[in-house]
């Protein structure tokens, strides 16, 4: 998940809570942080399903 | 091919997650994410050192191939000048699989969104992995 910066500490958190899937884990990024690892997770945008 | 940069990099990337984890208070998830990068972290400087061996050959007699990574080393020991490491003992390490359909995440994951754009600043949510896959 990819929010609007500023980044937040109580981010990962918020997210884990929210959705409540206990074996899901989330990768929860601002917007800053994901264009500094975008290239990381490329593959992972490719593949994956857009909510 | 030598990848201790990359075997690095994951490993300060568990770490982070670890962090997070523990400012969730998700203490268990902290440790295990704390492991796994541990872990990582001393692959790299095995593979940074310049060998290892795998637990199918004889220590110190041979230098990993193109692709090969010593993912099932947990234990290692210098013999005859190079480092070798052994088999790791799989006994100990639980493996969980995953309780829910792709549809119940999708579901799930749809039901929340909305109330997570009340709760933080939403651009892209998007769900990859095995889940995923189906």
């Amino acid at each position: 998940m990819v929010y609007a910066d500023p980044p937040r500490p109580d981010a990962f958190s918020v997210v884990r809570r929210a959705v409540g899937l206990r074996n899901l884990e989330p990768h929860v990024f601002a917007e800053g942080e994901f264009r500094a690892a975008a290239a990381r997770w490329r593959r992972q945008l490719e593949e994956g399903v857009v909510l | 091919m030598e990848r201790s940069a990359d075997w690095m990099e994951q490993a300060r990337g568990d770490l982070e997650h670890a962090r997070f984890d523990v400012q969730g208070r998700f203490y268990e998830w902290a440790c295990f994410s704390a492991q796994q990068a541990a872990g990582k972290a001393v692959k790299a400087v095995f593979q940074k050192l310049g060998s290892w061996t795998r637990h199918t050959s004889p220590p110190g007699t041979r230098t990993p191939t193109s692709g090969e990574l010593p993912g099932t080393c947990t234990r290692g020991a210098k013999r005859n000048g190079r480092w070798a490491m052994r088999r790791a003992s799989l006994g100990s390490v639980r493996i969980f699989s995953p309780r829910y359909t792709r549809q119940q995440v999708l579901d799930a994951l749809q039901a929340a969104v909305p109330r997570l754009r009340g709760l933080l600043p939403l651009r892209r949510v998007v769900l990859f992995g095995s889940y995923a896959r189906g």
